[in-house]
């Protein structure tokens, strides 16, 4: 009987590891996909970027995030100079809309800006908005290695027309757990910067890291964008998402 | 002879701890005005007189490697020719614009006269002025752009102090105060200003192409060469470079990875920083070579050159562990002297053991008591030599004096406490035997 049992262990465990391994390419980027655009979002974090002065600045943020990432917006919530100020990006990031109370007005930013570095942060717009792997990169499976202690898919991704502008990243994702743990980030063949993605929980059926850490390998600095709480498949109505609401206290 | 194992064992541990201090300016003499001022260019415009120089044959080559560099956070400002001279492409993409203000300046002569009507359109402008510069400090304040927020600050004022008024608001309410004299002076200040600016703008609006040569004598001389066949670019980094070598190597490395052929005192200052650690550590040990071999070739016995060799090895290590214990880093002056001290710190274990010879075996007491007192006074007097280098205003050849200092007075410490000891050793093993 004990044999039987030992025999059965052995055969569903090697079933189950030749079934991790049949995993195709596609078929693991759908799954990071999967695990990592979540239909919607409502999150309190924090961010801590790095002046241009060297100091240390605490940003409060609560966010609100539809479609796959595609719409976002982010309220300020402290300290007390930036309370009440809105970032509302729309389209994968290609409309960024800023609001602030104290002049009551909402503005446009430049096209251009979805490269720019999300105030201040080594965080680009780009980076931050919820494109989809597969339309964005061609990819190709690198093997396998460990980033934050855990075993990991490592993928090259290249970006196509309608991805960022980076010319390269290496991307590691949980074998088990299909969550991007590492992504290095490539510029005309040189490290530019680096993603780490600590403190993984399980929220509402999703594995989500509640600590992004960004390092900017070229330069220097590092911004860390840490979540307090965040709940998922939020019911969010689209008006929240508009440029009229940035106007709503 | 425990005693001093043990305190060399601790001394190497301190010794192993030892920094290399990167930041050239530690070697000025404290307060100089010239340092002053370059922490202050820092502080209040975000670039330091430590600048790289790059030379190109081409205007579109310096326009390529000024585009290339301004992307780059640690870059504070760049100075080229290329700024002053915008490139074919640009300048075709700009004439239609030209021609159009042009015709514009040329065929609207009459100017309106400024009405009281006009003054809410120019209220809300200026409302409007002081709402962008609001919005600007905001997205700044989030952007940690602090020397923006501070600027903005200076228009807008604190934005935090509820009874905080902006420069703007309070122009407002001048204006509005007496608005018939608003208007007045307004129309005054047309009637001057208009004829100039249309002559400028006139001017300005050329579509003939923009070379070098439409450039100031002034500016031509500041970036080309006699010949014109060489630009000038200068790079200037946002932060100080001596203050942090993971900056000073990011940057030069930067400058290298754009133009191998960058220099400036940044790249200068950070190839000299590896010669003279690759060439001192070679002169070290060539020093150390060279000594034992003249030792050798001198005592014809390779024990007793060993016993003169223990004492000014360890005295080094004594010599770094207590700089590191004093606080002292090595600099790229006291690292040069260090063949120096491994030159002068040899003499006293020579002639003690030169003296121990002629005297033989069981006048270990003699032979310290007579050349002792004479080494003893030799190391006195060169240490003070060394030692006064210590007052000088200029900190490099304090550090220089500091670490002599140091050296030669540890070697004899090592001389005169280890190599008795070393002896004593050696005649009891030779007794046993």
């Amino acid at each position: 009987m004990r044999r039987v049992f030992i025999l059965s262990v052995i055969l569903l465990t090697a079933m189950g590891t030749a079934q991790a391994q049949e995993l195709s390419p596609r078929e693991i980027i759908n799954r990071i996909d999967a695990t990592e655009r979540v239909a919607s979002s409502e999150s309190i974090a924090k961010q801590i970027i790095t002046t241009s002065g060297g100091k240390k600045r605490s940003l409060g943020i609560k966010a609100y995030a539809k479609d796959m990432n595609d719409k976002q917006l982010m309220i300020y919530t402290s300290p007390k100079r930036v309370k009440g100020d809105k970032i509302l990006m729309l389209n994968d990031g290609d409309d960024i809309w800023f609001y602030t109370p104290k002049t009551d007005r909402v503005r446009h930013l430049a096209s251009h800006a979805k490269r720019q570095k999300v105030q201040g942060s080594d965080f680009a717009y780009e980076d931050m908005s919820g494109g989809k792997i597969e339309e964005e990169y061609t990819y190709t499976l690198m093997g396998e290695a460990k980033a934050a202690g855990r075993l990991c898919y490592k993928f090259e991704l290249i970006p196509t027309e309608s991805g960022p502008h980076y010319s390269k990243l290496i991307l590691w994702a949980d074998k088990e757990r299909f969550l991007t743990l590492k992504i290095d980030y490539y510029e005309n063949g040189e490290l530019l910067k680096r993603l780490d993605c600590d403190d993984v929980k399980l929220i509402d059926g999703h594995w989500y890291a509640m600590k992004l850490v960004m390092t900017n390998l070229k330069e220097g600095g590092q911004t860390v964008m840490e979540t307090e709480k965040i709940q998922f498949d939020a019911d969010i109505d689209d008006k929240v998402f508009t440029t009229k609401n940035l106007k709503r206290r | 002879m425990c005693v001093g194992a043990v305190f060399t064992v601790l001394m190497l541990y301190s010794a192993m701890q030892i920094t290399f201090d990167y930041n050239y300016l530690n070697m000025e003499p404290v307060g100089l005005t010239s340092i002053k001022l370059q922490d202050e260019m820092e502080a209040e415009f975000d670039v330091t007189p430590d600048f790289a120089l790059v030379t190109t044959p081409s205007l579109e080559e310096a326009r390529n490697i000024t585009e290339t560099v301004k992307k780059l956070k640690m870059i504070g400002m760049v100075t080229s020719i290329s700024e002053y001279v915008p490139s074919q492409e640009q300048q075709q993409k700009r004439v239609p614009h030209i021609q159009k203000i042009q015709d514009r300046l040329t065929n609207n002569r009459t100017i309106a006269p400024f009405s009281e009507n006009l003054l809410e359109d120019l209220y809300a402008e200026l409302y409007r002025v002081e709402d962008n510069v609001i919005e600007l400090a905001q997205l700044a304040y989030l952007g940690g752009q602090d020397k923006v927020d501070e600027k903005c600050k200076q228009l807008i004022g604190d934005l935090e102090d509820p009874a905080n008024v902006t420069m703007i608001s309070r122009l407002i309410k001048q204006l509005k105060a007496d608005q018939a004299g608003t208007v007045r002076n307004l129309n005054q200040f047309q009637g001057y200003y208009e004829p100039h600016l249309r002559s400028t703008a006139l001017e300005m609006a050329s579509t003939e192409p923009v070379t070098i040569k439409d450039l100031p004598p002034n500016i031509i001389k500041r970036f080309a060469s006699h010949d014109g066949d060489n630009f000038l670019l200068t790079i200037y980094p946002k932060e100080g470079v001596w203050k942090n070598i993971e900056f000073l190597e990011r940057f030069t490395h930067q400058m290298q990875k754009i133009e191998e052929r960058v220099t400036g005192i940044p790249t200068i200052f950070y190839i000299l920083i590896g010669i003279i650690a690759k060439d001192g550590r070679i002169a070290a040990i060539l020093t150390l070579i060279v000594v034992f071999g003249l030792l050798l070739w001198d005592f014809k016995n390779l024990k007793f050159t060993i016993m003169a060799m223990v004492p000014l090895v360890v005295g080094a290590i004594w010599m770094v562990g207590i700089m590191q214990l004093i606080g002292q880093q090595l600099t790229m002056l006291n690292v040069i002297v260090i063949p120096l001290i491994l030159g002068i710190g040899i003499d006293d274990g020579v002639h003690l053991l030169h003296r121990y010879r002629v005297e033989g075996a069981g006048k270990i007491g003699a032979v310290f008591t007579s050349t002792g007192k004479a080494v003893m006074l030799t190391s006195l007097t060169t240490m003070l030599a060394f030692g006064s280098l210590l007052f000088a205003t200029y900190r490099g050849l304090g550090s220089m004096g500091s670490a002599l200092f140091i050296g030669v007075g540890t070697c004899f410490l090592t001389s005169i406490l280890i190599l008795p000891a070393l002896l004593k050793i050696t005649e009891k093993s030779i007794a046993t035997r």
